[in-house]
């Protein structure tokens, strides 16, 4: 138990070395509550922000002295997320002692969304929850969530702003990762709607064990993938082998979408097509590169997850040594690590090395105006401050393995301490930060998201079950394809 | 009615099966009066809360439901929609198709087809050739599949549920014990034991290591559809037979024996009485319970979820082991009307299903 | 000349008829040799022949009753077959669960994957809504149906028979079919102002999530069938005597017909309470707001999604257990009351 506690430890030492570098004199917890309304020093720049409300006109605005309770609905497992975040929520009561942040977890994100959806009509809704960008594309269809321009830009609460008294330790917007901040405002309607939070992107990983045994070096484009794997496969080793695959990728949408990136294929487009759709998918060049990805299938160079027999993830073949290359997530480092050989960590191979794209995932956060309270709104933005400033990004990525938002958290000492003595599968986090934090390899500027409209979730939902089915052999790729349009056509 | 005349044997006279259908099916059988009028008022009073909450959360829901079938882009969250249309049953059934700018084409206008009639090509005005897109998931996979499963599982439970009551009823011992056996899946959970299947005939399995069957797949990613259905047929016969061999021995135990002995003196074999005697005077059981199987079969949902989980069956999935249900909840999601219409077009074919049962069975079943 | 009855083939063949091959017998001199009148017809044995008709039959019985014993043994195996596996896997770890050799022991009796659940699935929390949610939803359920029992059974009014038929119809309609509007229904009803702070009042938003899956499922039309045929059975006399003493229909009521119909009033009990152990859709819709509000199947369902990779089965059996148990028990203590309230008409849900 007690290694747990370290980060926990080291966080509250930085987080209040922070605090006390800002305001050396103020006590940012004041205990009384309560008692402490007339203390109008706080309270007083409300008044002067430029927060919009279309709702009540009877709500009151933020008060840091008046108790306020604020629901944030997310996806993140017990372990290690949660305790991340309730140890984020115990340091923010001690900057905030009023505001009771409660949270909980919503199954995965395609329940999150669901649900989300289902209480559109109701607005029983949270303050703020995880999201994706085409989430937040249909909840900004149904005018619930709310345009956040102001509150980035205010004066008092802004981020790199805060009251005296109330330090939350975060930096400008200049110093959020642009990969990262830029799709929150790249939205059909102008405004600012999401913000990242668990950002990850895709990495390669493979087996190094091997690989050094035989000279190999971990491929940088496709072709040269594909020869590796002509290479793996000729290996008595591997080649008798049916269970035996050189390269299982996580995601199938994943492997379709930046394919589709990579060779300027269309996918998907936010302006309608002369058909009037959002979806340009179905076309002869996409459907040769499917087919292409099914002979490599078939040659076992290539399995997916979506395409394994149990709709595993394929990190697991990867350990097991039925794959000796995996591409994942990067928030699933961990997954990728094993005792049992030294694992490499490489980028996403690209069809043009200097051209290089890859996926950018993982949810974001966003606020909403239904349902909620001005004073709620405030206070739950205030808490994405707190648990996205440059230590608490860092300390969020080194436990979960998303990458950090902030360019200073890169840097950050929390981040390097825990780096210097990390083993395991928290030294295959480190080997990821390195890379993607490298420029050299492409991730800081090749990184995309697919465009978010209402119906964009399906087209990435189809895309799982096209390429699954293709490659399983029980859809031939016209009917695949076929078939994924018209669930996207109705969908729109 | 007999029922009224009280008798005070309840077990042999008053059968709860014959009298179920008889309020169903003749409500305008009148009682004579024991009472009087003066009732009227208390007696809506005590069925008050009754009608209130069926009001509200059975009778407005129906209508709502069909109501909502007709309209056009339905948003329920909104719940806005853009007037009245027969479309949604048209796309529903895959007669409708999405051209070029979401306009509905029909499928006679179109002039080829692919993709097992999913997409089809039609001339617009210029006489330009489009795709127009259709939904397949009701005609292709939901219906046939519960079809299947209905057609399946019906008869397979109904008859090994037969053989295992006759055998219950001609046992001198162990009698309780075995009835409690069989009784035990009806008290577990559609999804827990649904998950234990999984386990079962997962392709490391037990199943696959006792029928020497190798890494054959059966609910993993990539199993040819009918061999899920199998599997899923398995699982959903387990799980109904409990309740039907519970109605069948409680009608063989009222079954009088002195049709046994007059079928002994007759010298007639075990199997030609199980044909002649047991089949007959166990009909309304029988029937009831094919009535409400059916329906139920026609239902299936659950059993899906427990046995796949949500992914194998979603989209694009590679089981395809959609059902009709499955579809409805599917469209809750964002599709609303469509969903709405399948309803009504489920709704629709169980009353065909029970009306037709009930025509082929009229003369058959001795009450 | 007498109709030749021969057949083609034996036309074809000139094959002799029946009557001329017992001609041609009784022709011959060992048949006229026989000597009929001398003969007396005896039955020897006779109590012996009759011993062995009862020997043949009751051999045949006991093979018959063998065959059947060894049916129902290989059914009941197959019908536990599915408890026994997911107890030997709750105790297996996973490499044992996807070996090659599949064991019918666990080789090594692991405790953990109980651990596990119990560190990752707040057992008690879903439990106690479970049981919150059964158990309001249960007495609400018996009042409607007593009254409405009551008033089919014994009280005549206009319509009756006919309002008894819609009734029975509703049975018939897909429960899909309600679904959708249900749901916009229970989150536009008053009871969710009261928790989004509109009305600042004594309901918590919790409570109006629990009304949610409690409400609507104060009736059932199965139990109120279930009861009347019950109250039907009582006799006559006995309504007519209570009203001779001066008896009130309401005091007829819960003095002579409930306590008269308390078995059958059980068995509704149980079965509620069963069903709402299972209930696995609905409360997937309304219990949104919080994980903690879940009941024990959503939260099974819902709590292993997110495990990675290979499917931990034997954690998920672990879990499967727990959840399984509860009914079992139930079961074993209220056999009789289950197996007769589902006997007489019940229907599962």
């Amino acid at each position: 138990m007690s290694h747990k506690k370290i980060p926990f430890v080291l966080a509250v030492a930085s987080m209040a070395l922070l605090a006390s570098c800002g305001t050396p004199s103020a006590d940012p917890t004041p205990s009384n509550s309560s008692e402490s309304k007339d203390d109008t020093s706080a309270t007083a720049p409300i008044e002067s922000n430029t927060i919009e409300s279309n709702t009540n006109v009877t709500d009151e605005e933020f008060d840091p002295t008046k108790p306020v309770t604020i629901n944030f609905w997310h996806t993140m497992g017990k372990t290690p997320n949660q305790e991340v975040l309730d140890s984020m929520i115990a340091r923010f009561n001690e900057i905030y002692p009023n505001i009771k942040v409660e949270h909980s977890q919503q199954g995965g994100y395609d329940e999150l969304h669901a649900t989300i959806n289902e209480n559109l009509a109701t607005g029983n809704l949270p303050t703020m929850a995880y999201c994706y960008e085409d989430h937040v594309a249909s909840y900004i269809a149904h005018n619930a969530v709310l345009d956040m321009t102001s509150y980035v830009e205010d004066p008092v609460y802004g981020l790199g702003h805060n009251p005296a008294g109330y330090d939350l330790g975060d930096l400008g917007v200049e110093d959020m990762t642009p990969s990262y901040w830029a799709p929150g405002a790249a939205y059909a309607v102008e405004g600012r709607y999401s913000f990242p939070f668990s950002k990850s992107t895709e990495a390669l990983f493979y087996n190094k064990t091997v690989f050094d045994a035989n000279g190999w070096e971990a491929p940088k484009t496709w072709d040269e993938m594909w020869d590796i794997c002509e290479q793996i496969r000729s290996m008595p080793a591997y080649a008798n082998n049916d269970d035996f695959y050189c390269l299982g990728y996580d995601a199938d949408a994943n492997l379709l979408i930046s394919g589709f990136e990579q060779r300027g294929l269309p996918y998907t487009s936010l302006e309608l097509n002369a058909s009037g759709s959002h979806f340009n998918f179905n076309t002869a060049e996409n459907k040769a590169f499917v087919a292409e990805l099914k002979s490599h299938h078939d040659n076992h160079y290539l399995i997916t997850q979506g395409s394994s027999s149990n709709n595993g993830y394929t990190s697991e073949l990867f350990k097991a040594t039925t794959c000796l290359m995996s591409i994942g997530s990067t928030g699933g480092t961990s997954h990728n690590h094993t005792d049992n050989f030294k694992v490499g960590v490489a980028g996403v191979p690209q069809e043009d090395v200097n051209d290089p794209k890859m996926i950018s995932q993982g949810p974001s956060i966003c606020f909403f105006k239904r349902g909620t309270t001005k004073a709620q709104r405030t206070a739950a933005w205030l808490f994405y401050k707190f648990i996205t400033n440059t230590e608490n990004s860092a300390y969020y990525a080194s436990r979960s393995g998303y990458n950090p938002v902030r360019d200073s958290s890169y840097s950050s000492k929390f981040l390097t301490d825990e780096m210097e003595n990390a083993t395991g599968s928290g030294a295959l986090i480190r080997d990821v930060f390195h890379y993607i934090g490298d420029p050299n390899n492409g991730y800081l500027t090749g990184q995309f998201t697919s465009p978010a409209f209402k119906g964009s979730s399906v087209a990435r939902n189809e895309m799982d079950g096209l390429l699954a089915s293709v490659l399983l052999g029980s859809k031939s790729v016209d009917k695949a394809f076929d078939d994924a349009m018209v669930h996207c056509v109705f969908a729109e | 009615m007999a029922a009224e005349n009280t008798p005070v044997n309840e077990s042999k006279k008053t059968n709860p099966i014959k009298d179920f259908f008889g309020n169903l099916f003749k409500p305008k059988e009148r009682v004579s009066a024991d009472a009087g009028e003066k009732n009227n008022w208390k007696a809506w009073l005590y069925l008050a809360p009754t009608i209130i909450l069926l009001s509200v959360f059975t009778f407005y829901p129906l209508v709502n439901t069909i109501f909502i079938a007709f309209l056009k882009n339905y948003d329920y969250v909104t719940q806005s929609h853009e007037g009245f249309t027969f479309d949604n049953f048209g796309v529903v059934l895959g007669l409708l198709g999405k051209g070029v700018g979401g306009a509905m084409i029909p499928r006679w206008q179109c002039i080829g087809f692919e993709s097992e009639g999913a997409l089809g090509y039609y001339l617009d005005a210029a006489g330009q050739q489009q795709n127009a897109y259709f939904t397949m998931d009701v005609i292709r996979y939901a219906f046939p599949n519960t079809l299947i499963i209905t057609f399946i599982t019906v008869p397979v439970s109904i008859i090994i549920a037969l053989l295992i009551s006759i055998g219950l009823n001609s046992i001198p011992a162990f009698q309780k014990m075995f009835q409690t056996i069989f009784f035990i899946p009806y008290v577990t959970n559609a999804i827990a034991v649904g998950m234990v299947f999984a386990v079962l005939f997962d392709y490391k399995g037990i199943i696959n290591y006792l029928f020497q069957l190798g890494n054959l797949t059966w609910i993993d990613q990539g199993a040819p559809t009918w061999r899920a259905m199998i599997a899923l047929c398995v699982y959903i016969v387990w799980h109904s037979l409990p309740y039907k061999i519970l109605i069948f021995l409680s009608g063989l135990q009222n079954i009088d024996k002195q049709y046994y002995d007059a079928a002994k003196i007759d010298s007639a074999g075990g199997f030609k009485t199980m044909m002649n005697v047991t089949v007959p005077l166990l009909s309304p059981q029988i029937l009831y319970i094919m009535i409400t199987s059916f329906i139920g079969a026609f239902k299936e949902y659950t059993s899906v979820v427990g046995l796949f989980g949500k992914s194998s069956t979603d989209g694009g999935g590679t089981n395809n082991l959609y059902t009709v249900v499955y579809y409805i909840y599917d469209q809750v999601k964002g599709n609303v009307q469509y969903g709405a219409a399948a309803a009504v077009l489920l709704f629709i074919v169980i009353l065909i299903f029970t009306a037709i049962q009930f025509k082929v069975s009229k003369k058959r079943v001795h009450y | 000349m007498a109709y030749d009855n021969r057949n083609f083939i034996q036309k074809l063949f000139k094959m002799p008829t029946r009557e001329e091959k017992q001609a041609a017998r009784e022709a011959t001199p060992e048949y006229q040799a026989i000597n009929t009148a001398g003969m007396t017809l005896t039955i020897k044995d006779r109590a012996k022949n009759a011993d062995q008709l009862a020997k043949a039959q009751k051999i045949g019985r006991i093979l018959f009753l063998v065959l059947v014993y060894a049916f129902l043994a290989f059914m009941a195996v197959i019908v536990l077959f599915p408890f026994y596996w997911m107890i030997i896997t709750s105790l297996k770890s996973t490499t044992e669960i996807r070996a090659l050799q599949q064991t019918f022991f666990p080789t090594n009796v692991l405790w953990s994957n109980y651990i596990t659940v119990f560190n990752s699935f707040d057992f008690g929390t879903y439990v106690g809504n479970t049981l919150v949610v059964g158990i309001i939803s249960t007495l609400g359920t018996l009042l409607t149906t007593i009254f409405s029992a009551f008033a089919f059974a014994r009280l005549n009014f206009k319509g009756r028979e006919a309002l008894f038929g819609i009734l029975l119809a509703t049975m018939m309609i897909p429960g899909e079919m309600m679904v959708i509007t249900n749901y916009i229904t229970v989150s536009r009803l008053p009871w969710y102002e009261f928790g989004v702070g509109v009305v600042d009042g004594w309901l918590q938003y919790k409570d109006a999530v629990f009304a949610s899956m409690i409400v609507p499922f104060w009736v059932s039309v199965f139990y109120i069938y279930l009861l009347r045929q019950n109250f039907k059975q009582i006799p006559n006399e006995l309504y007519l005597a209570a009203k001779v003493d001066g008896k009130s229909d309401w005091q007829y009521l819960w003095k002579v017909m409930v306590p008269l119909a308390s078995p059958t009033l059980i068995s509704i009990f149980i079965l509620k309470l069963m069903g709402t152990w299972n209930s696995y859709v609905w409360p997937n819709l309304v219990t949104t707001n919080n994980e903690e509000w879940r009941l024990v199947t959503n939260a099974l369902r819902g709590s292993f999604t997110n495990s990675s990779g290979e499917p931990q089965y034997g954690i998920q059996m672990a879990a499967t257990i727990l959840v399984t148990t509860p009914l079992l028990l139930l079961f074993i203590f209220f056999r009789k009351y289950i197996m007769r309230g589902v006997g007489r008409a019940g229907i599962k849900g």
